[in-house]
């Protein structure tokens, strides 16, 4: 998946081939072709696997275990039975995201992620970019060559790199970099199966007894803790609510409302602490936009992909 | 002046009256018992100067060590607070914002369809996300 810098900075518009060392020049205008069969992949390719996930929280580092099964655009995730997600399962469909928690006995409901994460590789082709990407040949993953595709920033600076199995387009390895070039976030197949036997019902998912939360569930459950303003877009909006949380950002307490669709995705905050819209432009630095306005005390800012002109509109549907 | 000029002068009646009224003043003489006092007093006094001395030939660097001391330590317990003193700005609520939403889009880069950070953090303790069954809201 390419990164909201990429997305932001559009099409290949500098395309660096390294052709002397194996590597591919793209054109400009368009996506890179094993780009496209990437997204093609996502919904035609059938596999199951096993990927280990690393993720940083600052000096805290996650490390974990996904059992992966695809069955074109349906997707099974289970985990390993000594780790702390044991008993969780994930089944994701072209409606919807099912996740069970079975501590909670509990299945919270979403929107599908595979949507607006495909629609990031498609907007990919839509802008001009000063992005560029670099593909080579890569070293073997899970016992497959790949292609390794990096999405260099305007500065020079690699924040992305995905290792790609070219013959079936499946990601076998990505890597997110920091500033500094310490890689922030990865996630690495170490097996794959290309002709998986699937069961019946592996991608339903209904556990009776089961309580099923969905988003909006849960923003309620926190408007009515919090004293939080109750903002939020109509259920019929085309960005449809995944996730709210209390976050804390700096040291101001926010409630965050995270809406997605393929065009993109939206935050949507509330916070007490006064914003300067000029500083919150200035911070996003072109690659993030905002809008941001203020009523009865409260600040609400909305962040996100899409164009300002976009982001005011919705705004305009909260009251902004 | 001649000698003859210098005893026409002595002889004078200016002169004369001078002499006849020193020698009718009370002849004052240093008593013994005053100059034993005035001993004592000196050698007192040197003695206190000298252990002024001793003490300022021992207290003067250490009074020097002491302020010198006091000044290192006043600069390091300071220097920290000091406003910009080398120190990076501390981010604005603006740039976290933006910072957030960047960080939850490159994750979500690298996670995909699986687990998304906000999902690890719920079956983690991560500080930086709260669960609302898990969050003292009184708090906040």
């Amino acid at each position: 998946m390419i990164s909201k810098i990429a997305i932001r900075y559009g099409s290949a518009a500098l395309i660096v081939g390294v052709v002397a060392c194996g590597a591919v020049a793209q054109s400009s205008d368009k996506i890179p072709e094993i780009i496209q069969k990437v997204i093609n992949a996502s919904k035609k390719l059938n596999y199951s696997g096993s990927r280990t996930v690393l993720l940083k929280f600052g000096p805290d580092q996650h490390r974990h275990v996904e059992f992966v099964t695809k069955n074109g655009p349906r997707t099974r995730i289970e985990f390993p039975e000594e780790g702390i997600f044991r008993g969780q399962i994930i089944v994701e469909t072209e409606n919807e995201r099912r996740h069970y928690f079975p501590n909670d006995n509990q299945i919270d409901v979403m929107p599908p992620r595979r949507d607006e994460l495909v629609g990031r590789w498609l907007k990919m082709g839509d802008r001009g970019s000063e992005s560029q990407f670099k593909i080579e040949d890569g070293s073997p993953i899970a016992g497959f060559a790949t292609k390794v595709v990096q999405i260099v920033s305007p500065s020079g600076f690699v924040f992305l790199k995905l290792w790609i199995d070219p013959r079936t387009g499946l990601v076998l390895k990505r890597e997110f970099y920091g500033r500094d070039g310490s890689v922030q976030a990865s996630s690495e197949f170490t097996k794959v199966d290309y002709q998986p036997k699937f069961n019946r019902g592996d991608f339903v998912l209904n556990i009776p007894g089961a309580k099923v939360i969905t988003p909006w569930d849960r923003l309620a459950r926190l408007v009515g803790k919090t004293g939080f303003k109750n903002v939020a877009l109509s259920p019929k909006d085309p960005f449809r609510l995944e996730s709210s949380r209390i976050q804390r950002i700096g040291n101001s307490t926010a409630l965050v409302q995270d809406y997605v669709n393929k065009d993109g995705r939206v935050s949507l905050i509330q916070v007490n602490s006064e914003i300067d819209p000029d500083k919150l432009r200035r911070g996003g630095r072109g690659e993030v936009n905002t809008f941001s306005w203020q009523k009865g005390g409260t600040y609400f800012v909305l962040l996100g992909n899409l164009s300002e002109a976009k982001l005011k509109e919705m705004a305009e549907k909260l009251g902004g | 002046m001649t000698d003859h000029d210098l005893d026409e002068r002595l002889e004078s009646p200016a002169q004369s009256q001078m002499r006849e009224m020193l020698k009718s003043m009370p002849e004052d003489t240093v008593s013994m018992a005053w100059r034993s006092g005035l001993n004592e007093r000196i050698a007192s006094a040197v003695a206190v100067k000298q252990r002024r001395r001793r003490f300022a030939w021992v207290l003067s660097p250490a009074l020097g060590l002491g302020l010198a001391g006091a000044l290192a330590i006043t600069m390091l317990t300071k220097a920290p607070t000091s406003p910009n003193l080398g120190q990076p700005a501390k981010p604005s609520i603006e740039s976290n914002l933006v910072a957030s939403f960047r960080d939850s889009m490159n994750y979500t880069n690298v996670t995909g369809v699986g687990l998304n950070p906000d999902e690890v953090a719920r079956s983690r303790s991560i500080s930086a996300v709260y669960d609302p069954d898990e969050v003292d809201f009184d708090s906040l």
